[in-house]
């Protein structure tokens, strides 16, 4: 069968079969859509050349899971049901299908894409849904159930798309790493895919569950896929810059959704994607999430930049242009700061700016995407999803152990455990003197 | 201000066991209608929260909180977490700030609350935890999906107490 080729820079070919239902997939406006969709929201006013879309990451994610579920065949061909194959194939390629425009900058404002691919998956307008539908009818809810958090039906199968090792981080580290120019995303991906195992753990008495697990001889590999997804954490995702003109277009849309609900001219003026997820709590149609797209924002941004309103105005000039913005590092946790901050916002007020648009915290959070691998959750709580599990049938007791016990590897818990936080404060260039000052720890 | 929040709770005792206690004790406060707000999914133990996770973390990086690991059987691990002598500090400086008393308010009615969770037997709190999970408008069908996901019998006698203690703070919400 002919097959149609995609030229990836991290896999050279990706072929799917041409007249398959998963070309037919790829082709849905749900998938193309992600074409418009950056992959790292605003790291390219860092990185200029991390620009790459969240269509490749999805292609390259796909073809990830395709290695990984022939590989589990090869072994392990028991453990698939009837569907599982097309069902991870299609949870790969449409995991990201839900982003709204910067991905998971506007998260909070938008609102959750794992809702909203679900959503997509679900409805029968969709064209995925008819996709999916057309190659078997329990395909959709099957996808949906194996994309969906709260779901704990196929554990080991929703590890393979999401958990501490999956085949979405495999991906992304190496494509943003490549794309960004920042060369942490370096380890040896096909030797973790390709030594990957299946087991079955005692759980509690009764119950045994399948976990993915990985065997002695790859513990080097893994060790140093932990450490390359550190430094692309340190480096990339938590880069200050980013994260602070990211923190901007959540004040500007914060601005813009104040400014709406009193002025009703403001709202109307609105390009009519942007208002329908600023102005509604609904649940865009499918025709306008279409539309909702990176373009789209910065579209309506460069419109807001223009407008009567001043405090808009500027603050998308400084996105736009970027520039404006400085900021400020410290220890501790923000209630800690609470003193100082409230001394900021005070001086803010007096220098005629609103605080709530000009001075902003941009700290890791719970809510935060990208997050280093954290052993210490791992071993408490045991799962597949938050630990990643070696197995040694010459290990004494379970022969289960997760990757920083591992003898050898104990290093692993200086970046794994617990980190010093640090908060970090934005506020802009030209009082940045005298914020520095009141958020210094000798300030009084 | 869910930092202060959560070193609050585990300053009102004088540890907690375990993370999974913190996790379960800490959803059931959010059902009876406590302040502190974390996303949660269910897990091979009950509900769970990577968010609540991640900020125990964050307490301990700022050593406000000290968690020592015990072991807890073949290759599982416990972390007692108690209130460290700067994190009584911290709280009490803040405290004594105007907003810092606000704050405050709105979590003093569930300390004794989490006392009494923290008391509780940790398997009646893991089981309690996951029927208010399951429960939407049926408490037996909660109870049957409990005893499903769990694989315990419904005759199981930690059952009763534990949908007592989960009736409890879903009616206090």
């Amino acid at each position: 069968m002919a097959q149609k080729l995609f030229r990836d820079p991290l896999y050279d070919y990706i072929p799917i079969e041409k007249g398959s239902w998963l070309l037919d997939l790829v082709n849905t406006p749900e998938v193309q859509r992600l074409r418009y969709i950056g992959q790292l929201g605003l790291a390219h006013f860092t990185y200029p050349g991390a620009t790459h879309s969240r269509f490749s990451h999805s292609l390259g994610v796909f073809n990830l899971m395709r290695a990984c579920i022939s590989h589990l065949k090869e072994d392990y061909s028991g453990y698939f049901q009837p569907l599982d194959d097309e069902a991870l194939l299609a949870a790969a390629l449409l995991h990201d299908i839900g982003h709204f425009p910067l991905s998971h900058v506007t998260e909070a404002i938008f609102g959750s894409h794992e809702k909203q691919g679900l959503s997509i998956i679900n409805s029968p307008d969709s064209g995925v849904n008819k996709v999916l539908t057309r190659c078997h009818c329990e395909l959709p809810s099957k996808v949906v159930a194996l994309l969906s958090k709260s779901d704990d039906t196929l554990p080991w199968q929703k590890s393979l798309i999401s958990s501490q090792l999956d085949v979405d981080r495999l991906d992304y580290l190496q494509r943003d790493s490549l794309c960004s120019g920042a060369e942490y995303g370096h380890f040896d991906c096909f030797r973790l895919i390709h030594t990957m195992e299946l087991r079955e753990k005692q759980f509690r008495e009764a119950q045994k569950i399948i976990f993915v697990v990985w065997p002695e001889k790859s513990k080097y590999a893994i060790e140093e896929y932990i450490f390359s997804r550190f430094y692309m954490y340190q480096s990339v995702y938590f880069h200050h810059t980013t994260r602070g003109f990211e923190e901007l277009v959540r004040k500007i849309l914060q601005r813009a959704k104040d400014i709406s609900e009193t002025d009703v001219s403001f709202a109307t003026a609105m390009l009519p994607p942007i208002k329908s997820v600023l102005c509604t709590t609904e649940e865009p149609s499918l025709e306008t999430f279409q539309m909702l797209t990176d373009n789209m924002l910065f579209a309506q941004i460069a419109l807001w930049q223009k407008g009567k309103d001043k405090i808009l105005s500027d603050l998308c000039e400084r996105l736009l242009l970027r520039k404006g913005i400085s900021w400020k590092e410290t220890e501790g946790t923000p209630f800690e700061m609470n003193e100082k901050i409230e001394r900021v916002r005070e001086y803010l007020s007096k220098q005629k700016l609103d605080p709530k648009y000009y001075f902003y915290e941009g700290t890791p959070t719970g809510t935060t995407t990208y997050k280093p691998y954290s052993s210490a959750a791992a071993v408490e709580e045991q799962s597949s999803v938050n630990s990643i599990m070696l197995f040694d049938a010459s290990w004494p007791d379970s022969k289960f152990r997760e990757i920083s016990e591992v003898p050898g590897l104990e290093r692993i818990k200086a970046i794994t455990g617990s980190q010093a936080l640090k908060l970090r404060y934005y506020f802009p260039k030209e009082y940045e003197k005298e914020i520095k000052n009141l958020l210094s720890p000798n300030s009084k | 201000m869910n930092d202060y929040w959560l070193a609050k709770l585990i300053s009102s005792v004088d540890e907690v066991d375990s993370r999974k206690r913190l996790q379960k004790s800490i959803y059931l406060l959010q059902l009876a209608g406590c302040p502190l707000k974390c996303e949660y999914i269910l897990h091979y133990y009950g509900p769970y929260s990577f968010e609540l996770a991640s900020l125990i973390d964050q307490l301990e990086g700022a050593n406000l909180i000290k968690e020592t690991p015990e072991q807890a059987g073949h290759s599982l691990l416990r972390y007692k977490a108690e209130i460290t002598e700067k994190g009584r500090e911290s709280l009490e400086k803040f405290e004594k700030t105007p907003s810092g008393a606000d704050v405050e308010s709105k979590i003093k009615n569930f300390l004794p609350l989490f006392k009494q969770l923290n008391q509780e037997t940790l398997w009646v709190l893991e089981l309690a935890a996951t029927i208010a999970f399951f429960h939407q408008t049926d408490w037996n069908e909660a109870k049957k999906q409990t005893s499903k996901f769990k694989n315990v019998p419904l005759t199981d006698s930690n059952f009763q107490k534990a949908e007592g203690l989960a009736k409890r703070f879903k009616k206090v919400a």
